[in-house]
C-alpha cells in the first residue's frame, strides 16, 4: 500500500510511466543501470509493472543508507533494499556479494548500479565486477541493460532540492548468455548496452 | 452558469459528439495501413478533447481560484517540458528551482489575488532580473548567455504569456453582463477551434505546405479554412463578449494570426531541439505545451486589446491585506 502509493509518486514527479516488459517469465533477473542520482534506484523500482516490482530489491550502499533514520527507513521498510558494503571485505571472510546472493535464491530480483557511484552528468563510469560474479554464480538469470536519463538534471550530487523534469527510462532486451566469456568482456558489453540508450538523439525518437 | 456560457459549452459538446460519431464511423471504413493510422490518431485526440473540455468546463464553472490553479499546472508542466529538452547545465539547478517553485507560484498568487499590477510586470522585471543573478553567483561562464536565455524565454512563454489567460478573469470590462468566465471561454474556445479547424480543412483539402521546415502538417488551404471557419464562429460567440460581431471577427482574427505564428515559433523551437512533440503527456497531442503553444502568443496580446479598447481603464487595486503586509 506504502510501497503502491511512493511508487505513483515518484512517477508522477519524474514523468516516468510504467515501463511494460516484453517476456517476463516471473524468475529472478538483475536491473542494472547507470547511476546518477539518488534517485535512481527509486525510478527504476517505481516504473516496474507492479507484479515486477513486489518482487524486486534495489542494491543500496550500507554506508549511505543506514546513515540516518529516515534513509533507514525508506531503504528497508518501503523498498527492502538489499545493503552491500562498498569498502572493504568483511572481517568474516564471506563473499561481499552474499547479500545479494542470497535474494536471488530467495527468488527476488535485484536493481544495482555497477559503476558503484553516483557520476556527474552523463558520464558512465567503468562497470565493477559484481554483476560478472552475479552473471557467474546465477547463469539462469537474466540480465537487464536499464537507461536513466535526465535523473542528474533532476537531483544531481550532492544536491537535496529537485527540480521537477522529465526523466526517461528504457529497459533494453536481456544481454545474451555466451559461455566463457571473459570479465572484461562482460562489463564492456554490459555497459555499452547501458551506454545505447544514453545517446542524445535516443532521448528524441 | 448563465445561459449563454450554457448554450455554448452544449455547442462544443455537441461537436465533440459528432466528431466522436465520425471517428467510429471512419474506423469502420477505414482499410489502408496509413488511413487506419491517421483515424486512430484522429480518435485519440477526440478522446483526450473530452478530457480536455471536460476539464476545462468544470474548472471554469467553479469560478476565479479554480480556473487560476489550472493554468498553473498547465504552465508547471509546460516549462518542465520546455526545460527538460533544453540542454540546460548542472549550475542551473538551484535557479531551476527558483523558477519552478517560486517564481512561478509568485505569478499565479499574483493573478489569484488580482494584482494586476505587479502580475503583468513580476516575471519581465523582477524575475528577469534575478535569474541571471541567482546564475552569476555559481561563478561558471561557459553558455552564460544561452541558458539563461532559455530560461528566460521558458519563464516568458511558458509561465507569463499563459498566465495571462486566467487574468482575463479580473479584467474590468465596461457594459459585460455575462461575466468574464465568458470572455475567457471565447478566448480559450477560438484559438483551440482554429487548431481544430486548421487540422480538419488541412487534411480534407491541404495541398500546398505553408512551412514545411517548421511544422510539415501545416497547408495553406488548412491556415486559410480554419480561420475563416473560426472567425465565423466568434461572430456567432460573440454575444458573451463585449464586442460587436464585426469587433469579434477582428478580435477572432487576431486571435488566430497569433496562435498560428506562436504555433510555428514553438515548431522552430523544437526542430532547432531535434524533437517532434515536446512531451507524450496528452494521447494524440503530444505535450502540454504542444496543445497551448498556440495559445501563448495569443494570450496578452487578447488581455492588452481587449482591456485597452473595452476596459473600464481602471486596473484593480492590489487587496487591503497585502498592503498592509507590504507596510502600506
Amino acid at each position: 500500500m506504502m510501497a503502491d502509493l511512493l511508487a505513483f509518486l515518484v512517477r508522477l514527479a519524474t514523468g516516468v510511466r510504467v515501463y511494460e516488459i516484453d517476456g517476463w517469465n516471473g524468475k529472478p533477473c538483475v536491473f542494472f543501470a547507470n547511476h546518477s542520482s539518488n534517485l535512481d534506484a527509486l525510478v527504476i523500482w517505481a516504473a516496474l509493472p507492479r507484479e515486477i516490482r513486489m518482487q524486486t530489491s534495489p542494491v543500496a550502499a550500507r554506508d549511505y543508507w543506514t546513515k540516518n533514520a529516515m534513509r533507514r527507513w525508506i531503504s528497508s521498510s518501503v523498498f527492502r533494499a538489499v545493503f552491500l558494503n562498498r569498502k572493504g571485505r568483511p572481517e568474516d571472510r564471506s563473499h561481499p556479494l552474499d547479500s545479494v546472493f542470497e535474494v536471488l535464491e530467495s527468488g527476488r530480483s535485484i536493481i544495482i548500479f555497477p559503476e558503484g557511484t553516483r557520476s556527474l552528468e552523463a558520464v558512465l563510469f567503468p562497470f565493477k565486477s559484481g554483476i560478472f560474479h552475479i552473471r557467474e554464480k546465477f547463469p539462469e538469470c537474466r540480465m537487464m541493460p536499464v537507461s536513466l536519463q535526465n535523473l542528474s538534471r533532476i537531483l544531481p550530487k550532492g544536491h537535496v532540492l529537485p527540480v521537477p523534469l522529465i526523466a526517461r527510462i528504457t529497459v533494453h532486451a536481456p544481454l545474451e548468455n555466451i559461455l566463457g566469456e571473459s570479465r572484461e568482456d562482460f562489463l564492456t558489453r554490459a555497459r555499452n548496452a547501458v551506454a545505447k540508450g544514453l545517446q542524445k538523439d535516443v532521448r528524441h525518437e | 452558469m448563465n445561459n449563454e456560457m450554457f448554450w455554448m459549452m452544449s455547442g462544443v459538446l455537441v461537436l465533440l459528439a459528432v466528431a466522436s460519431i465520425a471517428g467510429w464511423f471512419m474506423s469502420i471504413k477505414a482499410t489502408t495501413p496509413g488511413g487506419k493510422a491517421s483515424v486512430a490518431n484522429f480518435n485519440s485526440r477526440t478522446k483526450s478533447w473530452w478530457m480536455m473540455v471536460g476539464i476545462f468546463g468544470i474548472t471554469l464553472y467553479l469560478g476565479h481560484w479554480t480556473t487560476v490553479v489550472l493554468f498553473f499546472l498547465l504552465s508547471f508542466l509546460a516549462l518542465r517540458e520546455f526545460i527538460t529538452l533544453n540542454e540546460t547545465k548542472l549550475c542551473d539547478h538551484k535557479v531551476l528551482f527558483w523558477c519552478f517553485f517560486i517564481i512561478l507560484p509568485l505569478q499565479y498568487f499574483l493573478v489569484g489575488v488580482q494584482w494586476y499590477g505587479l502580475a503583468s510586470i513580476f516575471i519581465p522585471v523582477y524575475a528577469f532580473i534575478f535569474i541571471p543573478i541567482r546564475k552569476v553567483m555559481t561563478g561558471e561562464t561557459k553558455d552564460f548567455l544561452a541558458t539563461t536565455a532559455k530560461i528566460q524565454w521558458g519563464m516568458l512563454t511558458c509561465v507569463y504569456f499563459v498566465s495571462h489567460i486566467p487574468m482575463i478573469m479580473s479584467l474590468p470590462i465596461k457594459n459585460l453582463e455575462v461575466g468574464n468566465a465568458a470572455l475567457l471561454f471565447f478566448f480559450v474556445a477560438t484559438a483551440q477551434a482554429s487548431d481544430v479547424f486548421q487540422y480538419c480543412w488541412g487534411k480534407l483539402l491541404g495541398r500546398r505546405k505553408i512551412a514545411p521546415n517548421l511544422s510539415p502538417n501545416k497547408t495553406v488551404e488548412g491556415a486559410v479554412g480554419g480561420i475563416v471557419t473560426t472567425v465565423l464562429l466568434a461572430m456567432g460567440m460573440s454575444v458573451v463578449t463585449p464586442f460587436n460581431p464585426f469587433q469579434a471577427a477582428l478580435m477572432a482574427l487576431l486571435i488566430c494570426l497569433a496562435g498560428f505564428f506562436g504555433g510555428l515559433v514553438m515548431s522552430a523551437i523544437k526542430r532547432d531541439l531535434g524533437a517532434k512533440d515536446w512531451g507524450t503527456t496528452i494521447a494524440g497531442h503530444g505535450g502540454v505545451l504542444d496543445r497551448i503553444d498556440s495559445l501563448c502568443f495569443a494570450a496578452p496580446l487578447f488581455f492588452h486589446l481587449t482591456g485597452f479598447y473595452f476596459g473600464t481603464g481602471i486596473d484593480p487595486a492590489p487587496p487591503d491585506w497585502i498592503l498592509g503586509l507590504l507596510g502600506k
